[in-house]
């Protein structure tokens, strides 16, 4: 039986990424000094380590849940905002084991260029992806959403406008 | 697993609409809030309003009526208008004190759930709104028991 300790230092505690260790979401505690800490104990020699941050316009539902939102928010009132720049995380790692691990993870300030994470450990890493990405389905969705909102708002404006000329 | 990790699940991207949702209530509570104070904030206005005019009066040595004829009109006109907004929102403070509790307790619950992400100043503002709305409410049950 392995125990991998992972470290993250640099995580912004508003957006702290799923982490999947061979595809389970594993859950990591702040630890006194401000950065993250999970434990996963393993049979395997090798893991699979990834890191994802999931947007809310990625869901097959986005549509319903943007507009019971809009709805419920009173046209978009009181609704907080979409993630407007829509940068996901996609990293994937391959990760040999010799016994007890220990491994470091950095996250770099997002920026659609450049490496999302380092990794310190003494272990073989193989990088299958690492990096911020622009996700254009998100961005897509984002930019339908925000024309929607606008084409309503101007028919409410008109709507309204119209029954304040009738009474006046 | 999963075809790919930034996939969201039915389940996953239900829990993100009901964080949303906790937003949502959080940010109608704090109208809420302003709502149920406007009531007390418009008395204090209305007394700033007679302050005011009192001391227009005593600068000016009285000449007020005369540069302005019908200051006492403008005065009492501007007092009653502020009279009746502070009586209205005197009248429905239970209303709208009740409807900003259930929104900060449902924003409350929905978003201490949320184990991805902290949202340390939303949780504490809706605890803070409803400590103060409790404490307006038994100042004014208590102010109508006497």
């Amino acid at each position: 039986m392995n125990t991998v300790k992972l470290k993250f230092t640099g995580v912004n505690p508003k957006l702290i990424p799923n982490i999947f260790v061979d595809g389970k979401n594993v859950k990591c505690k702040k630890n006194q000094f401000g950065s993250y800490e999970a434990q996963v104990q393993t049979e395997n020699d090798e893991i699979e380590l990834a890191f994802s941050r999931q947007l809310e316009l990625k869901g097959k539902l986005w549509w319903l849940y943007a507009l019971l939102s809009f709805i419920i928010s009173v046209f978009g009132i009181f609704e907080p905002f979409y993630d407007r720049r829509c940068i996901s995380t996609d990293c994937l790692f391959k990760i040999k084991l010799n016994g007890d691990e220990e491994i470091k993870v950095r996250f770099n300030t997002f920026s659609s260029s450049g490496k999302a994470v380092e990794l310190e450990t003494k272990n073989d890493v193989e990088e299958i992806k690492n990096s911020y990405e622009v996700d254009k389905v998100a961005k897509k969705r984002w930019i339908t959403l925000l024309v929607v909102k606008v084409v309503v708002w101007i028919a409410l404006a008109v709507v309204a406008g119209y029954f304040i000329s009738k009474t006046i | 697993m999963p075809q790919s990790y930034n996939e969201l699940n039915a389940k996953t991207e239900f829990k993100n609409f009901l964080v949303r949702l906790g937003k949502i209530f959080s940010n109608i509570s704090i109208l809420g809030l302003i709502l149920s104070s406007a009531g007390v904030m418009s008395f204090v206005a209305l007394a700033f309003t007679f302050i005011f005019g009192f001391l227009l009066i005593v600068m000016s040595l009285g000449t007020i009526f005369v540069l302005v004829p019908n200051f006492s009109d403008i005065w009492l006109s501007v007092a009653d208008t502020s009279s009746k907004i502070a009586s209205f929102f005197m009248q429905n403070f239970y209303i709208f004190a009740g409807i900003t509790i259930v929104f900060s307790i449902l924003s409350f619950v929905l978003l201490i759930t949320d184990r991805q992400s902290k949202h340390t100043a939303r949780l504490v503002i809706s605890g803070v709104i409803i400590a103060i709305l409790l404490i307006f409410i038994i100042v004014a049950l208590v102010g109508v028991g006497k």
